[in-house]
Parts: structure tokens; sequence; C-alpha cells
């Protein structure tokens, strides 16, 4: 199978500080990648200079257009917009300068907004949804963007758990259709369970290949330091406190 | 009936309604921008550094309003250029150029005899004294405002709601940005004549606010503020006219009272709603 996004030699620095350096790997058509690491490791960073939105050192090929689902506290509450015209945003690039979205670019909107569970609430103002229902809306926006390569950057933090299961069925509809989908998360039980393929990050590439390739004790303790434990010859994962407000499933192989 | 149309006898009121109509519009349009970025100090701030422009079109001898467009010009440009660099923000910007440009106004001010009459008019407007090219000003920052919202109205709206969204999907922000921050300098010049430097912020941002109240989403909230503000500017003149209010004072005194009326409409909406 072809590769989607191919990085060879990515390096990426903010001033004296580097995010990341030496990032080689690549993801083949229709992949659904986790995209792991500790806070800071450089998982955001790498998404952006994939959305060719950061400077940055070495080679980049990634099959455009690409899709993207940024966090939630990027957006402006103050911004009076409901969740259809969120979603509309989505077809702005394809559709030029001047010109406004049709009668069918909206009925596309509505129909992404019901793929996403969210057909009755179209008209409900953004601000107005819960977490969960604004990370769909904004994972319907994507799909609007209709891109060969979908970017998403910790989709299931915050969200409910029907909020996850629909987001998820959406990413996998996504692969099935020949779509690549990386999505970064600090749930390492989700991504074993979801992900064909996962990438360790820690400012530089700790391990990348299948779920069992990376799920060692060695890789974890690579990328997380001190904060694996080994329970019954199983890695897991102590919680991060910074993420304790976020996700109650840490201990993913202890039982 | 005769309030109604008694104004309109007079030259000076017919002129002074264009440029009230045209200056509340575009003030109302472009202030939901201001509000929706938390940009309020912008506004603050151009028209501070607009004085300068001001003293030195009087100095020089030739028309106020090209020296505050000129200022304004200067203004947009000097904060770009320091928020080129990523330590500094917009505000930081302006927070550098506000006090330096308003202190050498006002310090210009100080060493002209013949300006000190007519400082009163640059802080709270003459709204009667506008002059042709006032209006052709007015006009011509109406014309431009419209035509930048067809051309990019929805590439604006989106760099408000969700900047790094509008980066990832390729757009040039920081062109989009002072695109936006050139027409509300723009806007600010119109409204200085009006309301004055002092009146300003509140012509740009209180429409904006009772229209927020108002709509859900951002094209009536546009279209909206753009009413309040040519709304408030009529009924202003028509306040000024039939009392001793000056009119830049009258018509901000209307937005605000508009404000005060939406938001208590909107408070007892709600308690009927709970007391149900």
């Amino acid at each position: 199978m072809s590769a989607a996004i191919t990085v060879d030699g990515l390096g990426v620095s903010f001033g004296a500080r580097t995010a990341l350096e030496d990032v080689t790997f690549a993801v083949p058509a229709g992949a659904f990648v986790g995209v792991l690491g500790p806070n800071g490791a450089g998982k955001t960073t790498l998404l952006r200079a994939l959305l060719g939105d950061v400077a940055h050192s070495g080679r980049l090929d990634v099959e455009r257009p690409v899709a993207y689902v940024p966090q939630l506290s990027h957006t402006q509450d103050a911004f009076p917009i409901d969740a259809l015209g969120v979603v509309l945003m989505g077809t702005y690039p394809r559709l030029g300068w001047w010109r406004r979205p049709s009668r069918t670019d909206r009925e596309g909107a509505r129909a992404l907004l019901d793929r996403v569970g969210l057909a009755d609430r179209a008209r409900t103002p953004f601000d107005e949804l819960s977490g969960g229902q604004r990370q769909r809306v904004l994972l319907a926006r994507a799909l609007a963007q209709q891109g060969r390569v979908m970017l998403l950057d910790e989709p299931l933090s915050g969200a409910d758990a029907r909020s996850r299961e629909l987001v998820l069925d959406v990413i996998a509809e996504q692969c099935r259709r020949g779509g690549t989908v990386l999505m970064t998360t600090h749930d390492l039980a989700e991504a074993a369970r979801v992900c064909d393929r996962m990438l360790v990050l820690n400012r530089a590439l700790v391990a990348e290949g299948s779920t069992e390739d990376i799920f060692t004790e060695d890789v974890l303790r690579r990328a997380y330091g001190g904060d694996v434990l080994v329970l019954d010859g199983r890695p897991a994962l102590i919680d991060d406190p910074h993420h304790h407000d976020r996700s109650p499933e840490r201990l993913p192989w202890s039982g | 009936m005769e309030w109604l149309t008694d104004p309109w006898t007079s030259e000076i009121m017919r002129r002074a309604f264009a440029e009230a109509i045209v200056m509340g519009a575009v003030a109302g349009a472009l202030g939901c921008f201001v509000l929706v970025r938390g940009l309020g100090f912008l506004g603050e701030s151009v028209a501070h550094t607009l004085i300068l422009g001001v003293v030195i079109a009087f100095l020089l001898g030739g028309p106020v309003a090209l020296g505050a467009v000129g200022a304004a010009a200067g203004t947009v440009a000097l904060s770009s250029l320091l928020a080129a660099d990523r330590r500094f923000s917009v505000d930081v910007s302006m927070g550098v150029l506000l006090p330096s440009c308003f202190g050498l106004g006002v310090t210009l001010i100080a060493l002209t005899d013949g300006y000190r009459a007519r400082l009163e008019d640059t802080l709270f407007g003459a709204i009667l004294g506008v002059t042709d090219l006032d209006l052709a000003l007015a006009a011509a920052v109406a014309l431009v405002a419209a035509a930048t919202l067809l051309l990019a109205g929805k590439e604006l709206a989106l760099v408000s709601f969700d900047r790094p969204m509008a980066q990832a999907m390729g757009y040039r922000v920081g062109l989009l940005d002072l695109l936006l921050f050139a027409l509300v300098t723009l806007a600010a010049v119109v409204a200085l004549r009006a309301v004055g430097n002092v009146l300003l912020t509140a012509m740009l941002l209180g429409p904006a606010l009772s229209a927020r109240l108002l709509t859900r989403t951002w094209w009536p909230m546009v279209a909206t503020a753009a009413a309040l503000g040519t709304l408030a500017g009529v009924l202003g003149l028509y306040w000024s006219w039939s009392s001793a209010v000056g009119g830049g004072a009258a018509i901000v005194l209307v937005v605000a009272t508009m404000f005060v009326l939406v938001a208590a409409g909107r408070a007892a909406v709600a308690v009927t709603r709970v007391a149900r």
C-alpha cells in the first residue's frame, strides 16, 4: 500500500527550544495511527508540522487535502455561531474567497452532523453544546474539509462515552474508505484498543509500529520515564496528574 | 410631525444625518469583530493615536480627516511591525504606541496656540461641522468595508472564531488580522469625526454588544449591530436638535440606553422563564 504520509528527518524548534528532532516514519494509506507521548512530547507540534503550519527542517510528504480537528480550547466563546455554521467552515478552503456555502453545502453539512449524532442540534449555539458534542461538531467540520488525511488533536479528552464511540466510529469509517487518520491521545488503553499503529514521541521518535511492538516496558519507559509501572509482568502508565479530570481510565493492563 | 421633518430642513443637519447613518453602520458592523476578538483596547488605542495625526494636519494647514487617515495607516503599520515579533502581542505593541502618540499629540497642542479651541471637537466630535471631505471619507470607508466583508467576510469570521483552525486550513492569518485592524482603524477615523476621541470606543462596542444579546449567529449579529448603530446615530441627532446636548454625546447616550434596554429585556425574559 502506498504511503499517505512520509516524514524524513523532521525537526521543529521554537527559538532555542527543540520541540521535535530527527523524526522519521511513514504511514500507509487507510491506517489509523495513535500518536502517544507525555506532555510536551511534541504531539501537537507534529500535527502542526504535517499541516504545514510551523517552520521545520527535514522532508514532509503528506497527501492533501489535510483535514484537522484541533483541541477544543482554541475556539472563541464570544463568537455567536451554531453547530451548522461551524461545520460549514470546513467548506471554506474549497469555496475560495467570495463564494458562500451553497444549498448543497448546507445539506452536506447537515448530513455530517447526522453522522456524528447531532442532527437535532444544527441550530444550537456552539457555546451551549457539551464538551463532547462540540468535539463531534469539530469532527464534522473536519469531514466537511474532505481531506484524504485527517489529523485529530486529543479528540477523546473530555468527551463522554457516547461521544468517544461516535468519534471512533467515524474514524473507522474514514479509514475503511481509504482515508488516513492520525490521532494524538493520552489514553493508552483506548489507543491500544482502536488504533492499527502507534507513534510514540518524546521530542524524538521513541518507537513506531503495531500495538504489540509498542506496548513493551522498554518503549514506555523511554517515553514516559519513571511513570511506568510493571504489574504482573505487564507495563502500565501511572496516571498523569495533569489529566485527572480528563480520563478515568488509566491502568489498561492491570487485570 | 414637525419635530420629525424639522431637522432635515437644515443643510448642516442633513450632512450630520448622512455622517451619522454611515458612521453608525460601519462602526456597528466592524465593532462586532472588535467585540468577539476582544480587541476593545485596539479601538481605544487607535482613538488616541489619531489625535497626533489630527494635530499634525492642523499644523500643516491640511484637512484634519486626512491627518487622521495618515495616523491610522501609521498606527496599523507600526503595530503590525511590532506584532510581527513573536514576543509582542498586538495589545502590547498598541500599549507602546498609544501613550507615545497621545503624548506627542498633546504636547503639540500645548505648543500651538490656535489649536486649543478645536481640541474639544477632537475629543467629543463635531458632527454638525462635517465637511464634504468628511462625508466622502465616510462613504469611501463604508464602501471599502462592505467590499471587504463581501470578499473575505467568511474568512475574517473564521479567523475570529478559530484562529488556529484558519491557520491550519492554509489561510494567512497575519494578513487577515492586518486587514481587520486596518478596517477597524478606518471605522475609528470616521467615528472620530462624529463622536470624537473619548466616545469612539462606545460607538464601536455598544451596538455590537446589544446585537450579541439579540442574535445567535454571526451575520445576523453584524447586520443588527449596523442597524442599531445607524438608529443610534439618527435618534441621537434628533435628541441633539431638540436639546442642548452635543451630537456626539447624544448618539453615544442612545447607544448606551439601547444596551440597557436590551439587557433589561433579556433579563426580564429569563426571569419570566424561570418563574414558569
